[in-house]
């Protein structure tokens, strides 16, 4: 295998220079994760932010830019999640092929439907909110989907012979979530597009129970089945697109407003809705205190999961599928799953 | 009132356990004049969690706090030692050079941790208001031993504070010294995680400010400053639930506004303590 690498290399590099690995950049190790499924053995692909850190704010060091200069292909989350290091990374990285607007730069957010988005005056009087809707919606495996087409087609116009296999391997990462999602049994007998259809469209219990196949139904939407209509409470509203595939209901954050220091009188409000709906669950990201999410347990008897936001973020999510099952998982034992 | 007590409850009751310790601690600080000593321990005690999380160990683990604790303690000999031969250089001065370059240390060591700078951030980042009890007892207990000890050496420390002609010189002095950093660094080394460091600040500084305006002498800033600490921080906690105010900015700013009271009254008050500049009589049980 090794010495096939080395002579396809050798032979690629031979054939034509313009044939080296695309090298791919993305802010997110999510994105890297679904760039790097994508792009196979074709593209290199690094991530800027590594490990558990807030995503809405990382230091520049000029490594960073360095790394951009030598990019072929740039991604970002978008809607202004990276607003606070984007375009000082790129401009800093003298690099005019992966600029805002170029081919070489790519908002993984195109095509995504968003939620969120403010209807009123934004203000920093809000706190730290996202004009153009909430940026975190790499947490729908629907979504994931969709990045996965976007980035091919991107890698596939950037080296026009790779195109095919860049599609074949979104194809395969697509089918490694639906099956997660779904169960190997659902996806084999029906199809990822046409489950998502009805999933999309909300009738997937409907169209199993019409179909004689909803004890055929396994993956995440099995293990989140006991925490449909559940109410949770999260630190960040970071996990709406979540919530939202899994009929969820956030009915409460911790942060007054994202970024800001909490208040006694909205810790009470909490605590009041807390009880009134019964919640279960108090969900975090494990780069925010768990101080708060203990205090407002302590007094309603639900428990804090602390789940990963991004691939990096615990041991557990190495890539993308493991990520949302780490998430499923946590959520899914407080429920006797 | 019932709601008051489960919101509020273990907050009222770490500042009753912790503002009169610091208070004590702050009377000293004010009178040697190395106001932001606390921010340089804490700092550098969050160096020494730096240390610890790049060795791999969790951030909340004994370890981690043990390691803290020992740079808190290096870095209070170190700063008790600065004192000397500094010539015409302020000893504030050196404490401000430790306080920024543990501070930067602390941003190199931890850019490539996962949780880097997040947790560089919590760690001077406490919130009293999500204090737990079992925390609180945990904290009188350690603050009940630290509190016997500096009742020991009373006597001398205070001789060094005010400068007195009787004071201990040379080792003994520096020991004593060396003594007061170390018990200070314990202090804010576990304060500062649970409180925050503008409160571990406020509660050092702004008692003994509000005693140094208005007496002279240890015992009697004693008597004015611990009641105080005690009372204004009930109130800060009270305007915090009653404006809805962030808790540890409610306290700060409450504490801040106490403090202009009395100086502005102060400016209307002939012959005011604080403008004689000889001390009065020392205060302690008998030891040392």
């Amino acid at each position: 295998m090794k010495h096939l690498l080395f002579l396809s290399a050798i032979l690629l590099a031979a054939a034509a220079p313009a044939q080296s690995p695309l090298k791919v950049v993305t802010t997110t190790q999510d994105l890297a994760s679904i760039a790097a499924s994508v792009g196979g053995n074709l593209a290199s692909v690094s991530s800027l932010i590594v490990g558990a850190r807030d995503p809405h704010h990382i230091e520049a060091k000029p490594s960073y830019m360095s790394r951009v200069a030598g990019a072929d292909l740039f991604i970002a989350v978008g809607l202004e999640l990276e607003v606070g290091y984007e375009q000082s990374i790129l401009s800093g990285s003298r690099n005019g092929r992966v600029q805002i607007g170029q081919l070489g730069h790519l908002y993984a957010s195109d095509d995504v439907p968003l939620v969120g988005k403010p209807t009123g005056p934004v203000t920093r009087a809000e706190g730290d909110i996202h004009p153009y809707g909430n940026p975190h919606y790499w947490l729908d495996p629907y979504n994931a989907r969709i990045i996965a087409d976007h980035i091919a087609a991107r890698m596939g116009a950037l080296r026009p012979a790779g195109a095919k296999t860049f599609d074949a391997n979104a194809e395969a990462f697509k089918r490694s979530v639906d099956v997660a999602m779904f169960g190997a049994q659902l996806v084999s007998k029906f199809g990822g597009d046409k489950l998502w259809q009805w999933e999309v469209g909300g009738q997937l219990a409907s169209q199993l129970a019409a179909n004689g196949a909803a004890n055929l139904v396994g993956g995440w939407e099995k293990k989140m089945a006991p925490l449909n209509g559940k109410a949770i409470i999260t630190y960040h509203r970071s996990w709406s697109y979540f919530v939202n595939r899994f009929g969820i209901k956030i009915v409460g954050e911790l942060e007054p407003k994202p970024g800001l220091d909490p208040t006694p009188g909205h810790v009470a409000s909490l605590l009041k809705i807390a009880s009134a709906n019964g919640v279960k669950v108090i969900l975090q990201e494990p780069f925010y205190h768990d101080t708060e999410a203990k205090f407002v347990a302590s007094r309603t008897g639900a428990k804090v999961v602390v789940a990963p936001g991004s691939v990096g973020q615990d041991p557990a999510a190495r890539d993308y599928v493991s990520l949302i099952n780490t998430i499923v998982d946590r959520l899914a034992s407080v429920y006797g799953g | 009132m019932r709601d008051y007590w489960l919101l509020m409850g273990p907050a009222s009751l770490a500042s009753m356990v912790m503002s009169p310790v610091h208070c004590l601690f702050g009377l000293h600080i004010v009178r040697r004049g190395v106001i932001f000593i606390d921010l340089a321990v804490a700092q550098i005690a969050a160096l020494g969690m730096v240390v610890a999380i790049r060795q791999g160990h969790d951030a909340h683990s004994p370890q981690a706090y043990w390691w803290s604790l020992g740079f808190a303690l290096a870095g209070a000999l170190a700063i008790a030692l600065t004192k000397y031969r500094l010539g015409r250089v302020p000893h504030e001065a050196m404490i401000g050079i430790f306080f920024v370059v543990a501070s930067a240390g602390g941003i190199i060591a931890l850019e490539n941790t996962p949780h880097g700078l997040e947790e560089l951030k919590d760690l001077l980042a406490g919130s009293i208001l999500f204090v737990d009890n079992a925390h609180v007892a945990n904290t009188a207990v350690i603050y009940g031993t630290i509190l016997a000890v500096m009742i020991l050496f009373w006597k001398a420390t205070t001789r060094i504070s005010l400068q007195t002609p009787d004071a201990p010189t040379g080792l003994k002095a520096a020991l004593y010294d060396f003594l007061f950093y170390s018990l200070l660094a314990f202090v804010v080394a576990s304060s500062v995680k649970i409180a925050g460091v503008l409160v571990v600040f406020t509660w050092l500084v702004m008692p003994a400010v509000m005693a140094f305006l208005w007496v002279s002498s240890m015992r009697a800033a004693v008597l004015v400053s611990l009641p105080l600490a005690v009372l204004v921080s009930l109130g800060g906690l009270w305007a915090s639930y009653r404006w809805d105010w962030p808790t540890g900015a409610a306290m700060v700013v409450v504490f801040g506004a106490v403090v202009a009271l009395f100086y502005v009254v102060g400016l209307f008050v002939p012959n005011r303590a604080a403008m004689n500049p000889e001390d009065g009589e020392l205060a302690g049980t008998q030891a040392g």
